[in-house]
């Protein structure tokens, strides 16, 4: 297990490190960085002395090489458009992302496996029927435009909730309730699918022939050995989540990680760009490598291997 | 041959087996329930108007569709503007038809996602085909870059792209596909792992010029089926990702307009003119939820394993008749003793039929089966694979298959109830407690992620009021410790799977003995098992039944584990009971000929000097159930009157039974 564990490590620090290198070439193509922070009005010896100080005059490989050395010690050079180190700026916009990423599994984790258990349960039932709907529904639903709707529906006509903003808990209603309505038929769907194939498993009727009462074998042997596929989609939703939750906050200007993103595009700051997109990533190689260690807990088969 | 010379008082015997013609060509098929769907009828009229708007854009338009008009400014839809013009979908800010905006629009809204949607599946097949072709390293390569890839934020990916090299259709196409292909590739490369292993199989086997036939015939449909379906999915996840990157001004640029921008723009007058943003966010849904409708139906009436399963449930519609000599057992008198039974009997099954649909019709699994068993009996049920013997089981026990089986009739009696016909609540106070079940495949038995003392403690706790937990677990240990496993406190804190297959049988049993039950049925109790542990199994089965008193059910195909351990036995055929009676009594001199070819066919059971035999043929398809006696194909003595006339059961001796013509003749040899 231990070994296992460090091959994990191992794959998941290389997975980062290809991130990075990803993100310096991509970025290579945005373009002069020294004419965004100069500004169109610039003489051409300003613009030497700051390509030198940004060591923009380097050989390209020199330049990964520091790159890369300096983001091992934690800095990606300080935001050209909030003169703060681009690395601090996106911590401070994190909690809010993982926020709103947290709420929304929240909301559909438990939404999601009672429908889909339930609808294991009375198999052939319209529950069925629904929960194929809404898996159906919510995958051709574009978040921007249901984001918008619920803004109109409760914010702007029955004036329930506030349209945007960030701080009570008002604020992440929508922004979660948008998020989840795209997600929860589909965890809803892998539920019903799994706790029905373990439904019809030969453990699920020999606790039958034991005469345990149909709750127990419903929630002790098919739901709990279903929790495996469950668990993998739902954590697949939450890494979508922190990547792609980007649309909500620019609706509900929740000040996450993608609105900061989004921004520093339209600013064309590279540091705050290169700092952001590799925090995101990040993020996303270690919920990956928690969520399998997560299975060594779930899977009592897994662990002694 | 005529049914009119049999003899009148046995009717003729008539098979009845319904099937589901599938034999109607694949695309008419589909067509047809297309036709029968309104869902699939309206995503169709849908994406047709799509397709016209997209065609016919020019002829659409009117001339200066483009030009403002202020004075029509924020008309909501259904109103006439000043010159009179209805305005069916309102009018934007600018005054101009929102109508003529959307039919605008929708090319470069539906255009980026279906050409890189196209893109990606060339490329992902084709690197996906590749790598499972090649195999080693360039599956190892492909497969990395793939996961590599998916843990590339693929949104930020997109607008990072974007914002880099600038927006326009063509690296709005390219983003796209980039987000498609790893899917599509991992797809394809299992299909074409499938194809090479299939390829080789054939190969190996020399079927000489089949092969390209079998991947025309086979392999190809079940691949443009996949593709089909994958590719159609592919263009409604791009439509949405495309519509995001437009909403965000990465995507498709003014002067070209699209519904994402649309709503962009209305954004600014959600307040005042909701139609701006309603109208061009529910066309990307509806247009998006088509695609999405017509990728289910395809694949519902495409794929050959989802067909099996519509087929299914159709053929669970069907009704079945009995057949003629399906005739119910006439009733009782009071104290009588029933076939097959004694005269103590504590369970009885009786007259039962099991039927199973599956899509190619009504298997009769099991038709007209009864036996019975008495205090501390050991009773074998044996029979080839596919007799019933095992369905019987499941059918006592409540946990045939659900939805495909179904009880046709019989009655199961145990304490003088039947237990078809009481609530379930009754019925699981005696499952565990007054018949419990041992089964076959001990590992697939037990719960997975469950130790063994949660197993105990809980059946322990279902049947035994007021035990504590702490009670139960004594009992558990003990139990443990009852049917011979070492260590029995440290182990009960052990998995499953942590146990050997012996040792996991055990297991099995101390459960099933863990309330005393008055009958256990143990179906196939040692088949998994090798021969050391299969006998230290029957003689702990054999102990428990001395000191505890209780029957014993022993469902078996082995005939020397039979003639070890049973006092009764009751041979099964083709779902039917062949015979029955004292154990010694049908190895010595068997009533029925496919006893005896049976026993011919047995090593250790015959004894005697004869060579092996083995029954020619194979038991017949519960489908396909030959008229007259079922045991007629291969049997040694069949005559004519074995394929028109159904033996009856014929009583050789109080406690023997046969279903052959001829049993008195084979019973004498
Ligand atoms: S009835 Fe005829 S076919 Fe059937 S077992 Fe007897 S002899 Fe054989």
């Amino acid at each position: 297990m231990t070994v296992y564990v460090i091959k994990r490590l191992v794959s998941a620090f290389a997975v980062i490190f290809l991130v990075l290198t990803a993100i310096f070439f991509v970025t290579q193509l945005l373009g002069d960085p020294v004419q965004l922070v100069l500004g169109d009005t610039a003489n051409p010896e300003q613009i030497l002395a700051v390509r030198d100080r940004l060591g923009l005059n380097d050989p390209i490989w020199v330049q990964y090489w520091h790159f890369v050395t300096r983001a091992a010690q934690g800095s990606f050079g300080d935001s050209f458009w909030q003169q703060l180190p681009a690395l601090g700026l996106v911590f401070s916009r994190l909690p809010a992302t993982l926020l709103l990423s947290l709420a929304t599994i929240a909301i559909i984790v438990p939404i999601g496996v009672t429908l889909g258990t339930l609808a294991a349960y009375h198999q052939g039932s319209v529950l069925e029927r629904i929960i194929n709907f809404f898996s159906i529904v919510g995958s051709s639903l574009v978040s921007f435009w249901l984001a918008l709707m619920l803004i109109l529906l409760f914010a702007v006509t029955l004036r329930l909730l506030p349209t945007s903003g960030y701080g009570s808990p008002a604020n992440i209603i929508l922004p979660a309730v948008t998020l989840a309505t795209l997600q929860v038929g589909t965890l809803a769907q892998v539920t019903r699918t799994s706790v029905s194939e373990q439904l019809s498993s030969s453990f699920v009727s020999a606790a039958r022939a034991r005469g345990l009462s149909p709750a127990r074998v419903m929630i002790r042997y098919a739901l709990r050995n279903a929790l495996i596929p469950i668990f993998t989609v739902a954590s697949g939703m939450l890494i979508t989540l922190v990547n792609g939750a980007v649309i909500a906050e620019v609706v509900f200007g929740w000040p996450g990680v993608g609105l900061l993103i989004l921004q520093a595009i339209q600013q064309g700051d590279l540091p705050l760009i290169q700092a952001a997109i590799f925090v995101t990533a990040s993020l996303i190689v270690i919920l990956t490598l928690l969520v399998d260690l997560a299975y060594l807990r779930i899977n009592p088969r897994v662990r002694l291997q | 041959m005529t049914s009119m010379k049999t003899a009148p008082e046995t009717p003729a015997v008539v098979t009845i087996t319904p099937t589901i013609q599938s034999s109607r060509s694949p695309l008419r098929l589909l067509i047809k329930s297309g036709l029968a769907d309104p869902l699939v009828i309206a995503s169709v009229i849908w994406i047709v108007l799509v397709i016209v708007a997209i065609t016919f854009r020019g002829a659409i338009l009117p001339a200066g569709w483009q030009d403002s008009v202020l004075v029509n400014r924020l008309k909501p839809p259904f109103t006439t503007d000043s010159a009179g013009v209805l305005h069916l979908l309102g009018t934007d800010a600018l005054g101009r038809d929102y109508l003529m905006q959307m039919v605008a629009g929708t090319g470069a809204t539906v255009f980026p996602a279906l050409t890189a949607a196209a893109i990606g599946l060339v490329f992902g097949l084709s690197v996906g085909a590749v790598a499972g072709y090649m195999g080693g390293r360039v599956d190892a390569v492909v497969l990395r870059i793939t996961e590599f890839q998916m843990a590339f934020p693929s949104l930020l990916l997109a607008i990072l792209i974007l914002a880099s090299l600038g927006s326009s259709i063509g690296v709005l196409i390219i983003v796209l596909a980039l987000g498609a292909w790893t899917g599509i590739a991992r797809v394809s490369r299992g299909l074409a792992l499938e194809l090479r292993e299939l390829a080789f199989v054939d190969s190996a086997r020399v079927i000489g010029g089949s092969n390209p036939r079998i991947i025309i015939r086979h392999i190809a449909p079940n691949l443009f089926t996949s593709v089909l379906v994958l590719g159609t999915l592919e263009v409604a996840a791009l439509m949405l990702s495309a519509a995001g990157l437009d909403f965000l001004g990465l995507g498709v640029q003014p002067p070209e307009t699209s519904w994402g921008q649309l709503v962009s723009k209305g954004r600014e007058t959600l307040a005042s003119a909701w139609w701006l943003v309603v109208i061009p966010g529910l066309a990307i849904f509806l247009t998006t939820l088509a695609v999405n409708l017509i990728a289910v139906w395809l694949r519902n009436n495409l794929d050959v394993d989802q067909r099996s399963r519509n087929l299914a449930k159709v053929a669970r519609k069907t009704e079945i008749k009995f057949d003629p000599d399906e005739t119910p057992e006439p009733p009782r008198a009071q104290g009588e003793q029933g076939a097959h039974s004694t005269s103590n009997a504590i369970l009885e099954v009786r007259d039962l039929f099991v039927d199973f649909s599956t899509e190619r019709g009504v298997a009769k699994a099991i038709r007209g089966v009864s036996w019975g068993i008495g205090r501390a009996e050991v009773l074998a049920i044996v029979g080839e694979s596919g007799s019933g013997k095992s369905v019987t089981a499941r059918a006592i026990m409540g946990i045939l298959e659900r939805p495909q089986a179904r009880i046709r009739r019989g009655a199961i009696d145990y304490g003088g109830v039947d237990l078809l016909t009481i609530p379930d609540s009754k019925r699981r106070e005696i499952y565990g407690a007054g018949i419990s079940m041992v089964q076959q495949d001990a590992l697939a038995a037990l719960n997975p992620s469950a130790t063994i003392a949660t197993h105990l403690i809980e059946v322990i706790q279902a049947h035994q009021e007021g035990v504590s937990r702490k009670e139960a677990r004594d009992q558990a240990g003990d139990l443990l410790r009852k049917v011979g496993i070492p260590d029995p406190i440290v182990r009960l804190d052990d998995y499953p799977h942590q146990f050997s297959g012996g040792m996991r049988q055990r297991v099995l049993i101390a459960m099933a003995i863990a309330n005393s039950p008055a009958v256990l049925i143990a179906d196939e109790p040692t088949t998994a098992l090798d021969v050391t542990i299969q006998a230290q199994i029957v003689k702990l089965l054999l102990d428990l039944r001395k000191s505890t008193a209780m029957s014993i059910v022993l469902i078996t195909h082995d005939l020397s584990l039979v003639a070890e351990s049973a006092d009764r036995v009751v041979v099964m055929y083709a779902g039917r009971v062949m015979e029955s009676g004292p154990v010694h009594e049908i190895i010595s001199h068997p009533a029925h000929p496919y006893t005896k070819q049976l026993l011919a066919a047995t090593p250790d059971v015959m004894v005697t000097s004869e060579r092996l035999k083995p029954i020619p043929g194979s038991p017949p398809s519960p489908m396909r159930i030959p008229s007259g006696c079922p045991f007629n194909p291969r049997c040694e003595k069949a005559q004519d009157i074995c394929r028109e006339v159904r033996p009856n059961e014929l009583h050789l001796t109080p406690t023997r039974s046969s279903a052959c013509h001829f049993a008195e003749e084979v019973v004498s040899q």
